[in-house]
């Protein structure tokens, strides 16, 4: 089915993590080959008549050799000099085998989400319902106030008191229809947010971007990040006024 | 110890990577822009770059493209929203080192693509080094 497609050599030892990543990356345009180590792997890769593999796809926490030892090995074999590695998560990318028949760009963003993702629940969430998601995740927000209070302060002050004005500035551009500048401000939004654990806006501001990429109009999505923005300054809003635990 | 340089237009995530790896003991300087970075590892030593692919004035792709040029020996992870496998086979095709999608739910992800750029980097000084100090003792 994949015939002509590029090849990629998928290392993994667990068999369900191999047999995922090779579902996930056969879903997103590639003829997958899973083997269980870098034995297997250095063979596979010199198999005579077959093409050359265009990517490597390792696990991350591959035991014995690790990952780069091994793409240092392949890469000297004849021909394969420039062969690209990628880094699997651990574990199987749960639930994209249930989304590779329904929605295969979904499947291509999650295997990339996955790339180096930490588990394989980071792999699956990332695809998730909007309700999966939170408004405001405690665990990041800890994380980052753990960096220090007066940065934290800082930092998500200056994000709140920009966020009026950069969800003006993707009104203004979708109103003179500039999808690209919309889609760009959206998109720069959507990696603050994600990044101080605004879960929902980030999805809300991921859909926007996709809606003015694909060249409709934004403006549904647009109201929906300014509903998912509102409930996320309100929460970080609490979180600002509260002291920082053990303080 | 490697010495960072952290490269996005986005304040709160530059800021955030930032304090992440100081926390971790690497020596980090920032910049906005692949402008800016560019006079950064023309003026000092970089090991490693961790950079966003859409920035303004010259955006990632242009970035590795100039690393892969002019600064070969300088890794790069690729810090990015967008996550498209063909992204990030662009990127790894480009030269860098490793593809880490946003958000940063945790830092664990990057931590690995951080940590094995090191090891790579470690590996390469200590082998520089070996043939070195081979030619040194051949000249004495």
């Amino acid at each position: 089915m994949n015939d002509g497609c590029p090849r990629v050599l998928v290392v993994v030892g667990d068999d369900t993590g191999r047999q995922g990543w090779c579902t996930a990356l056969g879903a997103a345009g590639f003829l997958p080959e899973g083997v269980d180590g870098p034995p297997a792997a250095i063979l596979a890769a010199r198999r005579a008549g077959a093409p050359p593999p265009a990517l490597m796809a390792v696990e991350a926490g591959l035991k014995g050799m690790g990952p780069v030892l091994l793409a240092r090995a392949l890469r000297s074999l004849p021909g394969m000099g420039g062969l690209p590695l990628l880094l699997l998560g651990a574990g199987a990318p749960a639930g994209l085998e249930r989304s590779a028949s329904a929605d295969t760009p979904a499947v291509a963003g999650a295997a990339a989400r996955g790339l180096l993702a930490a588990s394989a629940s980071g792999v699956a969430a990332a695809p998730g319902a909007q309700s999966e998601q939170p408004v405001l995740d405690p665990a990041v927000v800890a994380r980052v106030r753990a960096y220090g209070e007066p940065m934290f302060q800082q930092l998500v002050g200056q994000y709140l008191d920009e966020l009026p004005q950069r969800l003006a500035q993707i009104e203004q551009a979708l109103g003179r229809g500039d999808l690209k500048g919309g889609g760009g401000i959206a998109h720069a939004l959507k990696g603050s947010s994600g990044s101080l654990g605004m879960g929902r806006l980030w999805q809300a501001c991921g859909t926007l971007e996709k809606e003015c990429r694909e060249g409709r109009d934004g403006l549904p999505a647009l109201a929906a990040v300014r509903t998912q923005a509102e409930a996320a300054a309100t929460a970080m809003r609490a979180v600002l006024a509260a002291p920082p635990a053990g303080a | 110890m490697a010495s960072i340089l952290v490269v996005d237009d986005d304040m709160v995530v530059r800021e955030l990577v930032a304090a992440h790896l100081r926390a971790r003991g690497f020596a980090v300087v920032d910049a906005p822009d692949g402008r800016a970075a560019q006079q950064m590892l023309e003026s000092r030593r970089i090991d490693l770059v961790v950079l966003d692919l859409e920035m303004p004035l010259m955006d990632g792709h242009q970035l590795l493209r100039w690393l892969r040029a002019e600064q070969p020996l300088v890794r790069a992870v690729v810090l990015t929203g967008s996550s498209s496998v063909q992204e990030a086979l662009a990127c790894l095709r480009a030269g860098a080192f490793a593809f880490v999608t946003k958000p940063l739910v945790d830092m664990a992800a990057l931590d690995r693509a951080v940590d094995l750029a090191v090891q790579v980097i470690a590996t390469w000084h200590d082998q520089l080094g070996f043939v070195r100090r081979r030619r040194l003792g051949a000249l004495l």
